[in-house]
């Protein structure tokens, strides 16, 4: 039986080249991750301190953006030939979008790897959200560019296909993938001014030089009315897994197609007026402005709460087409031996407890209580670094076949493989949480402060460290195995028929959907006006504060202690004797810093 | 009498493992400090009652199953 490779073999190199590159950044990436998790833990450290900053930014960098979205673009590829059932309009497009995103990663990955090599003069030890002042080599900025603009062209390579097929198909409703697709790339579309103005704009010039000083808080604020909607970039294609492909693997068929479509306009029109909330602690920015984007992110619960009705009910639906029986026996008939299916449904499960403290992360009273601590990359791993990463894992073991037409080397390695993912996360969310909790700051490489105790609740910051480093290097090791089962199914032979590829039509079928649901435009013109409304006056505010260029020179980003020592030296030459006669003496002072450098 | 299969049973491992996790964190709220290896105890005795429930025990009687009355 022929499969997506026979049918459409151009689209499948290219979805193969784009998972390629995926997964040789989730390899690159996870193996930074498990040398902080172990640096900052104390247990193992292999690199210096300072090196520590290179390799987070290389791990947020090729993880969170490369990793996520070379797969996204894979499989929205193949999601638009297949449920338009043709090829993409020009195949040399595909393959130019696909080329100028693995040029500007490159860019990216050499200018932050360039750090770990002092004889290069090149770094961006500025962390994957790139705040200013901290300034990055010009070509980190540019490869971020040629990225974004990658990511638009194929947006346009999909709305071409979806022209096409409207022009032959005019009175049919969008097929459920190809409005997935479609209504994500709107909101891409409208969310990526922020992060294209800002780096265009801005930090390119600012970093060759042409201006000297940059706006700190406007670029900042660029970066989230960009960085939320990353978000449901990342989370949509699992979505889509999850409403098409999941209900298909449990044997069963989706709830409702007009509730799918329903929860996607919901996420065009919400995803982006809520960025600020993300800024709480800002200062610069009025709070009635945080409190609006407070209630908006709140409403973003709505579509969230749909999707786990509608998934679950069509799981168990799935459950009960095999024999299932009873409240909860029915989970029993599930197809658990599939590692797709498996890794799917452990990662909606963690998905829901991510969901719970992302709304702490959320609420703008509380939020004071977590912000900048371990609790928000505690919160990240279990919706980016599990819901999206274990999902579009786990759907490898179900794409990889339809794209190569070969079978999956072992389904037991898969399934240990996506339950190593889920118990090792749970150690290590589960302790970042706790840490967060207790004031243990992220982003640094030494959480432990001289002479302060962290007071914990219940265990020992020693035990809530052991948590963290098993819990990384569990993580490590599902990334090694399914790294080797990925590489192992591609030196397979081919056979006829590797998976069984249909999506059966859902329950409750398009038909039923209101057909304003898929008028596009409209839905385009009601996000935009959200956004006009949530952010005019607080960057008006922004730029009537400090210019639309803002005062700010560059911060060194290699990281040296000497020039703290001079100011502080220079800081306390300065003070009034009797100040000075309150503090410690300036000798001890150099010296306690002196001790530092060495 | 119902057959656990060994895939059913490393997913009961993952799903278990929160829990067990979660428990030991809740006890420590109400002021009771359990040891760290409170956890792995409470992992076993939850895997042994679920899978105990599962195999020999039905939660709700099938349609078919006459009744006891």
């Amino acid at each position: 039986m022929a499969t997506f490779v026979d049918r459409y073999p151009d689209e499948a190199k290219v979805v193969q080249a784009s998972f390629a590159v995926a997964f040789i950044a989730l390899g690159i990436g996870a193996l930074f991750g498990v040398i902080q998790a172990l640096h900052r833990t104390d247990i193992l450290r292999i690199i210096d301190s300072v090196d520590y900053y290179t390799l987070l930014t290389a791990h947020g960098v090729l993880l969170a953006l490369v990793f996520t979205i070379f797969f996204l673009v894979g499989l929205f590829t193949w999601a638009i030939a297949r449920s338009f059932e043709r090829p993409m309009p020009d195949i040399r497009l595909t393959w130019a979008w696909f080329g100028l995103m693995t040029t500007g990663s490159v860019f990216a990955a050499v200018a932050i790897l360039a750090g770990l090599f002092p004889d290069i003069p090149m770094s961006a030890d500025v962390l994957y959200t790139f705040y200013a002042p901290l300034q990055a080599h010009p070509i980190f900025y540019i490869g971020l560019a040629m990225f974004i603009i990658g990511t638009w062209m194929a947006g346009a390579d999909w709305f071409l296909a979806y022209r096409g097929w409207r022009s032959e198909n005019p009175d049919d409703r969008i097929p459920l993938q190809a409005f997935m697709v479609l209504t994500t790339m709107i909101m891409w579309f409208v969310s990526t001014i922020g992060v294209a103005v800002s780096v265009v704009f801005f930090l390119i010039p600012w970093s060759l030089g042409l201006v000297e000083t940059v706006n700190p808080l406007l670029t900042r604020t660029l970066f989230w009315y960009f960085g939320h909607p990353v978000v449901y970039f990342w989370l949509m294609p699992a979505y889509l897994l999850w409403y098409t492909v999941l209900p298909k693997l449990a044997g069963g068929r989706l709830f409702s197609d007009p509730l799918a479509r329903v929860v996607f306009v919901l996420f065009v029109l919400l995803s982006t007026p809520v960025g600020i909330h993300h800024q709480y602690l800002d200062p610069g920015i009025a709070e009635g402005f945080k409190f609006i984007a407070m209630t908006n992110t709140m409403f973003l619960l709505l579509p969230s709460l749909l999707t786990a009705f509608t998934v679950v009910a069509s799981v168990e639906h799935g459950a009960r087409q095999r024999g299932g029986e009873g409240y909860l026996r029915w989970l029993g008939a599930l197809p658990w031996r599939d590692p797709a299916f498996t890794g799917m449904a452990l990662a909606g499960l963690m998905f829901a407890a991510g969901g719970f403290s992302g709304m702490i992360n959320a609420g703008m009273n509380i939020n004071y209580l977590i912000h900048n601590t371990l609790w928000v990359p505690g919160h990240f791993h279990m919706t980016v670094g599990t819901a999206v990463a274990l999902t579009m894992m786990a759907g490898t073991y179900w794409l990889l076949p339809q794209l190569t037409g070969k079978t999956v080397f072992s389904r037991p390695i898969g399934l240990l493989q996506v339950v190593l993912w889920f118990v090792g996360m749970v150690f290590m969310s589960n302790a970042m949480h706790r840490g967060g909790l207790l004031g243990i700051p992220r982003r640094t490489a030494e959480p432990q402060y001289q002479q302060f105790d962290f007071a914990t609740a219940v265990g020992s910051i020693g035990e809530i460290q052991a948590q963290i480093a098993l819990g990384g290097v569990l993580l490590f090791l599902s990334v090694v195995l399914f790294l080797f089962n990925v590489a192992a199914t591609w030196a397979q032979d081919r056979v006829d028929t590797p998976v069984d590829d249909r999506i059966p039509e859902p329950l409750s079928p398009p038909s039923g959907a209101p057909l304003v649901l898929d008028n596009l435009a409209l839905w385009t013109v009601i996000a935009i006006v959200l956004v006009v409304l949530a952010y005019t006056l607080p960057l008006a505010s922004i730029i009537t504060d400090a210019g639309l260029l803002g005062k700010s020179p560059a911060f060194p980003v290699s990281v040296s202690v000497q020039p703290v020592v001079d100011a502080a030296i220079s800081a306390f030459a300065s003070v009034s004797p009797v100040t000075s006669a309150e503090v410690q003496p300036i000798e001890g002072v150099v010296d306690r810093l002196a001790e530092v450098i060495r | 009498m119902r057959r656990m299969s060994s895939a059913l049973f490393l997913v009961l491992v993952a799903f278990t493992v929160p829990i067990a996790v979660e428990l030991r964190t809740v006890a420590g709220f109400f002021g009771v400090e359990l040891p760290f290896i409170a956890v792995i105890i409470v992992e076993l005795l939850l895997l042994a009652v679920i899978t105990a429930v599962y195999v020999l025990g039905r939660i709700t009687p099938d349609d078919d199953e006459p009744s006891p009355l």
